[in-house]
């Protein structure tokens, strides 16, 4: 049991890394420019300045490297050269959809693209020349350490410096215009920065290697992701995990609220059908749990909200929030008050879903079980009715619900987005609904990871309660 | 007095197809410390009859309709079920086909040979402890110390049907009502098992009511049997007297249908057509869409009729012994 | 204990697919609901003949009689949608071919079974043929008609003093196009349940939405059972490491919260259609039927019969889709029936939270938008649209899941 508990808790390592693989992929390969929105746009139109800004946005969120696997350093001469052109060639020459391809290729690529930049520069086409000594000024930037740990002001200094490299390269580029003399003069001064540092601008094999595996998005996420940062939010740029953090309380408080509800309801509702099976009060049972098991959680809610709520026929309870947000100073109790008057519509609606759902499982479980052989042993035993049923029906039948107590760990913390939107509960499913209107990149992740990483755990605890009540179950 | 006694029993079943007529009076007897085979072919109301006799019949859709049962003088069909309670496990107990499905796979052997041992007599759980350890023992299990704290899916079919016994026999009842036994067991633990059960009856002096298809079981264990057609009484007669001299051509078929009867080389005489289905009963004699002898005062329900001492036959036209019985 | 009840005497055995028929005949409940869901199918089909803003037929004096409904139906302007236009199709074949089918159909029933199932094969390929072509028609028809918005028109010409001959559907409102001035209007004979913030006649918009609804629920289905079915058949069958690399798949894509990656991903894609919304839940949803195939292959793939299929020297292939798959069908049906039920569920939630396709008439937008107007017309009227539609689609499938389950079987 324990060599087992420990296998699958490691087993949830690797288990966890394809689920961020494949988070990971889905999100970013889904169309739309992740933090279009927020970073200003990349198209053709936006303004020198813009460009900039979502370009250092791109590289601060990692957003200019491949996915998964970075082949970039594969790039040769002739690609590179057809990227230059297509970019400078004239308007309508190229189609728009290419250009932007390989504009954005220019911008992301960086240092490989060095090398055969360089050879550009020195391409008997002047105009090329030119563009390549633009594109050089984009592709040798230095990035600036985003490494929010360790020593603050060594980095603050580091990156004084690569701030200035940065600004220094950016003015050897030249007009169309500009004289002979000032175009050979920066020409020499590329050459020379080149020969500075010529191992910058080489690669072994083993480097390449390493390059194409852990120079992607996915692997910069990671080696952030094992010490545990999820990053920071793109709107308010505080680290997500601490927002995620903050909003799974309201999210417990609602969902733990709901589920306790439900199966001190649904069990017992669950197990009277199942005795009384194919009597009226069954009937009456089934059929009731049956019209909750098919509302829609936003239908119940939103008609809660229109019938209880202010200017509605029975004001009894508040439009939404978890709490009153402009109270004066209260105490505990009378907070603790105030909460639960406002969660009372949400927890009914939440309630209803996970009742019908249950009682329907307690019901299957117990008739199932109620025609074994073995309670038929057990009244022919002598026993009374109540003591077949609770004690040797209600072990074997209640073993689906346990199970499924487990997969509800990750809605209990996670939440209902539907429920937490209608009333208004900032929760991680309310959190979650506005980072992905926002494109909050490192915010969705987290919740989709941090939600994964719940519903792990709660296979796992059902499947070892599972071996708990069961003995036929060995788990070695 | 007997020891119990079924009289008319009637046991029905009341269906979306249908009323199932699955036993539709049935009558006889068990002495204490005699066994009473009941035989029949698969559907012919053996186990609704003795499901009856506990009222173990899963109601709806089942229900007896009609008859009396008498344990000891006492109608069980019409006991409050609180004192059938007291009788259940206790004076009466059960042990059933299926062992493998018969146990609680959640508890231990164990506990559930202790429960039914507290819940009938008054001891503590050391004490009924010792008394499972014992009869666990008496049936035949090895390193009982052990078994008793295992779950059932840890032991064999054969283990399991003899925990099955050691629980049924663990507050001597005065009735064991065994049904089918030995049918999902191999055949080496078939007859350990009857074995077992014929011995501790000499032990304990309880009356057993045996339930099987297999004549062969019946001709080495039993003292009267009891043949059973289409829930209704076929034949009953001393168990060396149905060998000798079975009047129902029904009981005639089954035993001309026994292997060991078939001159060696023969193709083996089977009855011809099947159980008809509960619902399509015919009405009178049941046998007589399948019977040689039919005629249409068949149609009637047919009459008891005395063959001899503790021998009856329920048919219109009684055979003479039929040739070549033993 | 009782045995069955022996069955009636026929000429041959029913076949499996018979036997749960009659089983599930036998339900009435179900039986009921399955009625019911045919309603809404031809609810669904039939719509623009219950509501349509174009005249059925249409005379301007002594004018040609013309039918522009029936031009409407093939009007790439006017259904803009996709869904729309497989409805319409369906509606084109199912009025011409509907009756005749249905009595071919009824008349295979004496066939001897072999012969039987060709028939209905033949009229199943027949019946998509036929809606291919229809579909392949109208792609290849012109689409040059005038955008005329007939009430207007015919209300213009009469106050010149031209006789207008104009028949409508019951309805006569665009389930698209409002007419702001009757924003929000309160139910009326014009507008039995109202209109909404857009002037849009709101039971016109639930009839259409039914296509969506069901388009959704039928499609996504179709798509991750066939996809589950597969890999779950890979698995099953072949097991070792095959098996291994699909179960950790499955593991990976049940840990992830559903609704959450759903919600996401929907989010990301501009541009959102109910082609996406399909794609999406099929994606997330595969799971369900690859873990019923694989563990009804594992239970099948020791069975005798597929040992003696073995023995026999069957090809692969022939024991995978002759002798186990079919077996796998009882449950895939049941998970199926019950899985367009929650599509349908998902999609509304996505429509309500407002990352559904915005340009189609879907249940639960309409209810998004009651919400906000808190008018109770447009919270109940999708409202109970779902839930009546999701009901008869988990009657069915308690139904289905009942006739399969031999234990029940009475």
């Amino acid at each position: 049991m324990l060599q087992y508990t420990i296998r699958r808790v490691l087993l949830i390592f690797p288990t966890f890394f394809l689920i961020s693989l494949l988070i990971f992929v889905v999100l970013n390969v889904a169309p739309g420019r992740p933090g279009a929105g927020a970073g200003g746009g990349g198209g053709e139109q936006a303004g020198q300045a813009e460009q900039e800004s979502y370009r250092i946005f791109k590289e601060q969120f990692n957003l200019d490297k491949p996915i998964a696997l970075n082949l970039r350093h594969l790039t040769d001469l002739a690609e590179v050269a057809a990227w230059v052109d297509a970019v400078r060639a004239a308007p309508g020459a190229v189609p728009p959809a290419a250009r932007i391809d390989a504009q954005e290729r220019l911008e992301d690529y960086g240092l490989v693209l060095v090398p055969h930049l360089l050879v550009l520069l020195e391409d008997a086409d002047p105009e090329r020349q030119r563009a390549a000594a633009a594109w050089l000024a984009v592709a040798g930037q230095q990035r600036f350490q985003n490494d929010r740990r360790g020593d603050v002001v060594a980095a603050r200094e580091a990156n004084r410096a690569i701030a200035a490299a940065n600004q220094e390269i950016k003015g050897w580029t030249w007009t169309a215009a500009a004289p002979a003399a000032e175009v050979e003069q920066k020409r020499a001064a590329w050459r020379a920065w080149a020969a500075a540092a010529p191992d910058r601008l080489e690669w072994t094999p083993a480097e390449r290697v390493e390059m194409s595996l852990l120079d992607t998005r996915f692997a910069k996420y990671w080696q952030n992701l094992l010490l545990l940062d999820f990053g920071v939010s793109n709107i308010d740029r505080r680290p997500v995990l601490d927002t995620l953090l903050s909003k799974m309380k309201y999210s417990l408080s609602l969902g733990t609220l709901a589920v306790v509800i439900a199966y001190i309801v649904a069990v017992p509702l669950g197990i009277f059908s199942a005795v009384k099976q194919g009597t009226t009060a069954d009937l009456v049972t089934t059929i009731g749990v049956f019209v909750l098991y098919s509302l829609p959680s936003f239908f119940v809610g939103t008609v809660l909200l229109r019938i209880f709520t202010e200017g509605d026929p029975l004001a009894l309870f508040p439009t939404g929030d978890f709490e009153t947000l402009s109270a004066g100073p209260m105490t505990t109790a009378e907070r603790l008050g105030d909460i639960a008057w406002h969660l009372v519509l949400p927890v009914v609606t939440y309630t209803t879903g996970a009742l019908a759902t249950l009682s329907r499982y307690a019901r299957t479980g117990v008739i199932d079980v109620i025609r074994a052989d073995y309670i038929r042993t057990a009244r022919a035993k002598g026993l009374s009715e109540p003591v077949v049923i609770l004690k040797h029906a209600l072990r074997n039948g209640m073993i689906p619900i346990l199970t499924l107590l487990g997969s509800l760990l990750p809605t209990l913390v996670a939440g209902s987005t539907v429920i937490e939107v209608i009333f208004n509960i900032p929760g991680m499913g309310q959190h979650l609904y506005n980072a992905i209107n926002l494109r909050d990149y490192n915010a969705v992740m987290a919740v989709l990871l941090a939600s994964s990483v719940l519903s792990l755990l709660g296979i796992l605890l059902s499947d070892l309660s599972y071996a708990l009540v069961d003995p036929r179950i060995s788990l070695d | 007095m007997p020891l119990l006694e079924l009289i008319d029993l009637r046991t029905h079943f009341f269906t979306d197809a249908g009323v199932l007529r699955s036993v539709d009076g049935v009558s006889f007897s068990v002495e204490a410390g005699e066994t009473v085979g009941v035989v029949g072919e698969s559907g012919c109301g053996k186990s609704v009859t003795a499901m009856s006799i506990l009222r173990l019949i899963p109601e709806p859709p089942g229900r007896i309709v009609g008859g009396e049962i008498r344990f000891l003088g006492q109608d069980l069909v019409r006991m409050p079920i609180a004192a059938l309670r007291k009788v259940r496990g206790n004076s009466i107990s059960m042990i059933f086909q299926e062992p493998m499905t018969s146990l609680n796979p959640v508890y231990t052997v164990g506990d559930q040979i202790i429960e039914a041992i507290l819940l009938h007599q008054d001891v503590d759980e050391d004490r009924a402890r010792e008394i499972a350890l014992d009869m666990l023992r008496k049936v035949g299990i090895p390193a009982p110390e052990q078994r008793i704290d295992e779950y059932p899916h840890q032991l064999s079919g054969g283990m399991k049907q003899r925990v099955m016994i050691a629980m049924a026999l663990s507050c001597q009842p005065k009735l064991l009502i065994a049904d089918e036994p030995t049918t999902a067991l191999d055949v080496t633990i078939q007859a350990q098992i009857l074995e077992l059960l014929k011995q501790l009856q000499a032990e304990q002096g309880m009356g057993i009511m045996l339930i099987t298809h297999d004549l062969g079981v019946v001709a080495e264990t039993t003292d009267k049997v009891v043949v059973l057609y289409g829930g209704q009484m076929a034949e009953v007669a001393p168990t060396s007297t149905l060998f000798s001299s079975a009047s129902h051509p029904y009981t005639q078929g089954l035993l001309r249908s026994l292997p060991d009867r078939a001159p060696p080389g023969s193709r083996l005489p089977t009855i011809p057509g099947m159980v008809p289905s509960p619902l399509q009963f015919p009405t009178g004699c049941r046998f007589r869409t399948r019977c040689g002898q039919a005629s249409p005062a068949c149609a009637a329900l047919p009459p008891r009729v005395e063959r001899g001492p503790g021998h009856a036959v329920w048919c219109h036209h009684p055979q003479p012994p039929a040739g070549g019985a033993a | 204990m009782t045995e069955p009840a022996a069955r009636p005497p026929v000429a041959e055995d029913p076949s499996w697919v018979d036997l749960i028929w009659v089983q599930f005949g036998k339900r009435k409940i179900a039986r009921g609901a399955l009625f019911g869901l045919l309603g809404l199918l031809l609810l669904a089909i039939y719509a623009p003949l219950l509501a349509s803003n174009k005249p059925l037929l249409w005379r301007v004096a002594d004018g040609p009689l013309s039918s522009p409904w029936l031009l409407s139906l093939f009007d790439r302007n006017f259904f803009e949608n996709g869904v729309d236009l497989f409805f319409n199709a369906l509606l084109v074949c199912v009025s011409l071919l509907g009756l005749p089918a249905a009595w071919a159909w009824r008349r295979a029933a004496t066939l001897p079974r072999a012969a039987r199932g060709a028939r209905r094969a033949r009229l199943l390929l027949g019946g998509i043929g036929a809606l291919l072509l229809t579909l392949g028609l109208n792609a290849a028809a012109p689409q040059a008609r005038p955008k005329e918005v007939y009430p207007a028109l015919q209300a213009q010409l009469e106050a010149q003093g031209t006789p207008v001959l104009a028949v409508y559907p019951p309805l006569p409102h665009s389930f698209r196009d409002g007419v702001l001035d009757q924003a929000r209007a309160r139910p009326s004979a014009a507008h039995p349940l109202g209109t909404d913030a857009a002037g849009r006649d709101v039971l016109v918009r639930l009839i259409f939405g039914a296509r969506i609804s069901l388009t959704i629920g039928v499609f996504a289905v179709s798509l991750y059972i066939s996809i589950g079915t597969v890999l779950g058949a890979l698995a099953g069958y072949f097991g070792g490491r095959v098996d291994l690399v699909i179960q950790r798949l499955i593991e990976v894509v049940i840990c992830v919260p559903s609704l959450f990656l759903i919600l996401s991903v929907a989010a990301f894609i501009e541009d959102r259609s109910i082609f996406h919304i399909m794609v999406i839940i099929a994606a997330v949803a595969w799971t369900t039927p690859a873990r019923l195939v694989r563990a009804e292959f594992l239970r099948h793939r020791n069975l005798d019969f597929v040992a003696a299929a073995r023995a026999i020297g069957y090809p692969q292939h022939t024991i995978i889709f002759a002798e186990i798959l079919p077996n796998t069908l009882g449950p895939v049906l049941v998970s199926a029936t019950f899985g367009v039920a929650s599509a349908i569920l998902t999609e509304s939630t996505m429509s309500f939270l407002g990352l559904g396709d915005i340009t189609v008439p879907s249940w639960g937008q309409m209810l998004n938008a009651g919400r906000t107007t808190s008018e109770w017309t447009l919270i109940l009227a999708p409202g109970f649209a779902i839930f009546v539609t999701v009901s008869l689609l988990n009657l069915v499938g308690d139904g289905f899941r009942d006739a399969i389950d031999p234990k029940l079987r009475r």
